[in-house]
């Protein structure tokens, strides 16, 4: 069908792309983009794999289209460590928050966007703003630890 | 996955996309937050021909107040429904529960009610609530009540030209709770109860509305436990009574997740708790 034209910022770079009107915005980073951190999980909305930053908030790649993301500024999970591992990261490193990793992209942009507006999260915060995200393999337990480790950190 | 072909139109201005919804009617559909027509989509179960996305139509977000009356715009994004001061407090409630955080920074409050799941929590706390739809085509503005809105499952009053433009919702009683139980906690409804009501000096029911999730295949009020309890002290005896003359007539679905009989029981529990809260509060 028809093309159009994109600009965006993804991880501070300023991209230009012409794309299928009915290209997910998660295949645009994906193939178009060779941004291969953002997973894909389920496609349709239920798992959170493909969860990334979007002008400061928390979407699902695979329910937006790539055409609605035209002047918007995007952070993927390669747009996280700098010269070391981002603290959410660390922490997750730390606590074994991880076997496979396919949910983990998906895992810390949710955690960054709860402890940027809730520094000191319970347990049952923790659990609450990340019940959307779908982990098969570690059973969650040792995520939610990482997330206080992670708390922690940027606190300090 | 991905969605079939369609034509992609953004218009910037209202008059713009009711123009558009004019020429296509039902060959058109709107594109408000996708985390429900996105999913159609690429499972392919919705094929239309133009794709009318009005994230970048400007005037339709936002909250305001006028004589107590608040307005809250179709693509106001649940997140910020959820959170603004002027929301009623039942209607953020109802929000908290309707699907994970990043689901609702996208999700728009008009899209849930125009999409109109069954188990979808803010058409219930809307019914409860007697909110008002504005609908909008080149025909010109209609006023809906919600109580003539939600018609089935995921059908409304809503015609093929005509868009969901504000929600209006007039002021209150001081009470309110919001029980709810599915599978898990994060999980679609399985059942819920929506109530506000208002107690007078000796500690009666003065006021009271209550809407329910599950009892049928969309939102509804449940006038007989209104009634029953209207005048009454919120009592175990009392609450168990009007919780069964309020659901004696339902027809909740049958399905995977619940027995219309058990979606019944589930019901009368979730009222007697729902009002109990309220009152406590
Ligand atoms: C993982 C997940 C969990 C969810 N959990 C819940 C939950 O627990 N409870 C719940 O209630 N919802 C839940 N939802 C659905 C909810 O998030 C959607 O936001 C909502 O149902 C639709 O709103 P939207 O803005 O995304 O609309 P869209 O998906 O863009 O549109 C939905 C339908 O409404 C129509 N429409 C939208 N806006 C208008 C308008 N202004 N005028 C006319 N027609 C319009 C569209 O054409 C389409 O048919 C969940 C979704 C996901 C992905
Ligand atoms: S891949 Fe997007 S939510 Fe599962
Ligand atoms: S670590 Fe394998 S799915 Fe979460």
């Amino acid at each position: 069908m028809t093309d159009t034209q994109i600009t965006l910022t993804v991880n501070g770079q300023r991209h230009s792309r012409r794309v299928p009107t009915r290209m997910l915005l998660s295949d645009f980073l994906r193939h178009e983009l060779r941004l291969t951190g953002t997973h894909i999980g389920c496609g349709h909305g239920v798992c959170g794999a493909c969860t990334i930053e979007i002008d400061g908030a928390t979407v699902r790649s695979c329910l937006m289209l790539a055409v609605q993301a035209e002047g918007a500024a995007i952070t993927t999970v390669e747009g996280l460590a700098g010269e070391a591992l981002h603290p959410v990261q660390q922490a997750f490193h730390e606590h074994h928050a991880l076997q496979c990793g396919y949910c983990t992209p998906g895992f810390l942009a949710a955690t960054i966007e709860l402890l940027r507006e809730n520094p000191d999260p319970s347990e049952a915060e923790i659990r609450e703003a990340l019940h959307g995200n779908l982990c098969r393999c570690t059973g969650y337990v040792n995520i939610v630890h990482a997330v206080k480790r992670a708390a922690e950190l940027m606190r300090a | 996955m991905k969605p079939p072909p369609f034509l992609h139109a953004a218009p910037e201005t209202l008059p713009g996309a009711l123009e558009l919804l004019a020429e296509h009617g039902d060959a058109a559909r709107i594109l408000a937050g996708g985390q429900s027509l996105m999913p159609l989509l690429v499972m392919r179960m919705a094929r239309p021909a133009l794709l009318l996305d009005i994230n970048r139509c400007a005037g339709l977000s936002g909250i305001t107040r006028h004589d107590g009356e608040t307005r809250i715009g179709a693509m106001t994004r649940q997140i910020a429904v959820q959170r603004a001061p002027e929301t009623p407090a039942l209607l953020a409630r109802a929000l908290g529960w309707a699907g994970p955080r990043a689901v609702r920074n996208r999700g728009t409050l008009g899209g849930s009610m125009a999409h109109a799941d069954p188990s979808a929590e803010a058409p219930a706390a809307a019914l409860c609530l007697d909110a008002v739809m504005v609908l909008e085509s080149r025909r010109g503005q209609r006023l809906v009540p919600a109580a003539e809105f939600f018609l089935d499952a995921l059908v409304t009053a809503i015609a093929p030209d005509e868009m969901l433009l504000e929600i209006r919702i007039p002021p209150g009683h001081p009470r309110h709770a919001f029980a709810e139980t599915g599978v898990r906690q994060a999980d679609l409804a399985m059942a819920a109860i929506a109530t506000d009501l208002a107690l007078d000096r000796q500690g009666r029911i003065s006021a009271i509305r209550i809407a329910a999730i599950g009892a049928a295949n969309r939102p509804v009020r449940l006038p007989l436990a209104e009634q029953a309890l209207l005048g009454q002290s919120p009592t175990p005896a009392t609450l168990r009574d009007a919780a069964r003359a309020g659901l004696a007539g339902a027809e909740p679905p049958s399905d995977l997740i619940a027995s219309a009989a058990h979606r019944v029981a589930v019901l009368e529990g979730l009222l007697a708790d729902a009002v109990l809260e309220a009152c406590a509060a």
